[in-house]
């Protein structure tokens, strides 16, 4: 029996993926990067699918015990919060960079015809 | 009547892929207005992948051009930039390419500020919002909501792209975005610089062509992430 959580994850990855290759049929991707996307989501799908896996690898580095599931958990996404807000703002810098350097450089050429 | 003479009108006209529509929304502008001396038309070529530029270039008094594509907002600053700097205009009307503004409420659009009415006028659609369909009534509505929450304005059709500005309201408006965010933007920089704004019922043409252009509504979330980012690093 499939969840809803499982069924959102793999809509999710899907849609990731198909993301991925058209950027890398269009060309915007290399072939090393749509591998990569593809296995971390393949990961992913595989955890939510099979969530005791998770439960088994803690408790192998927790050395037997399971207390420390929930706050490594809680950690991880943090962390992920973390690398999303800052990958943000480095895009929306890339971003304003690019539009003053474009706007400088057409207002530039018609000054020079 | 309190218009006067020797003003200078730029309207600023963002494209992207307008190559079809774009000689005749240039070619239906006006060419002569009350109070108004000169009239430029200043398009910006967002990185077009057809002629697009070869048109603006032909039919209007300048054309600009993006190197790569960068948005409505992008290509309209670049317009207002070049104007302001070169031009010098008066006044500065912003409006869409794609052919869903009629020109010929160009003159509504300048009259409050010939007449020293006000230093922007928003040209509403919703207003008057017949024949509009559904979900962008729907989606401006949302967008008005989002825009007095990062304002404190609250205005009838805050994502229209036709507006018109004075020369002190384009010296005053300092826009720290880029994409469509910058229609919102501009508000609370209403509000921060003390501008006065009204609003003018403007027509829109919806034809096939200028309904598939336009911002998604997936494209709002982006916006409202954009807003929130402007915001959280202004402090």
């Amino acid at each position: 029996m499939i969840t809803f959580a499982q069924a959102f994850t793999a809509f999710f990855a899907a849609l990731v993926v198909t993301k991925s290759y058209a950027d890398l049929k269009r060309g915007r991707e290399n072939i090393v990067m749509f591998l990569f996307w593809v296995c971390s989501w393949a990961v992913i799908v595989f955890v939510a699918m099979y969530p005791a896996v998770v439960d088994l690898i803690f408790i192998k580095l927790s050395g037997g015990t399971n207390n420390n599931i929930a706050t490594a958990l809680a950690m991880g996404l943090t962390f992920v919060f973390f690398i999303i807000y800052r990958l943000y703002i480095k895009a929306d810098r890339v971003e304003k960079t690019l539009h003053k350097l474009v706007s400088e450089l057409a207002i530039k050429e018609q000054e020079e015809e | 009547m309190l218009y006067t003479i020797h003003m200078k009108l730029a309207i600023v006209l963002p494209a992207y892929n307008e190559e079809k529509i774009l000689r005749s929304v240039l070619e239906s502008l006006p060419k002569k207005l009350i109070g108004i001396n000169n009239i430029y038309t200043v398009v910006t070529d967002d990185g077009s992948k057809d002629k697009t530029f070869a048109v603006a270039k032909k039919y209007a008094t300048i054309a600009l051009r993006h190197k790569i594509n960068l948005g409505t907002g992008s290509a309209t600053i670049t317009g207002i930039r070049y104007a302001m700097r070169k031009l010098k205009p008066d006044i500065i009307i912003t409006m869409d390419s794609d052919g869903q503004h009629d020109p010929k409420n160009v003159s509504a659009l300048i009259k409050p500020i010939v007449n020293k009415k006000c230093d922007v006028v928003i040209g509403s659609r919703m207003l008057d919002s017949k024949g509009m369909p559904l979900i962008k009534i729907f989606t401006n509505k949302f967008a008005n909501f989002i825009t007095f929450i990062f304002s404190g304005i609250w205005a009838s059709d805050t994502q229209t792209g036709f507006r018109a500005y004075n020369r002190k309201a384009l010296q005053k408006i300092k826009l720290r975005t880029t994409g469509y965010e910058y229609c919102t933007e501009v508000f609370a920089e209403l509000r921060r610089n003390g501008l006065k704004f009204i609003e003018v019922p403007v027509k829109v043409i919806y034809s096939d062509y200028s309904k598939a252009k336009g911002q998604s509504i997936a494209n709002s979330i982006n916006v409202l992430i954009k807003l929130i980012n402007r915001n959280l690093t202004k402090l």
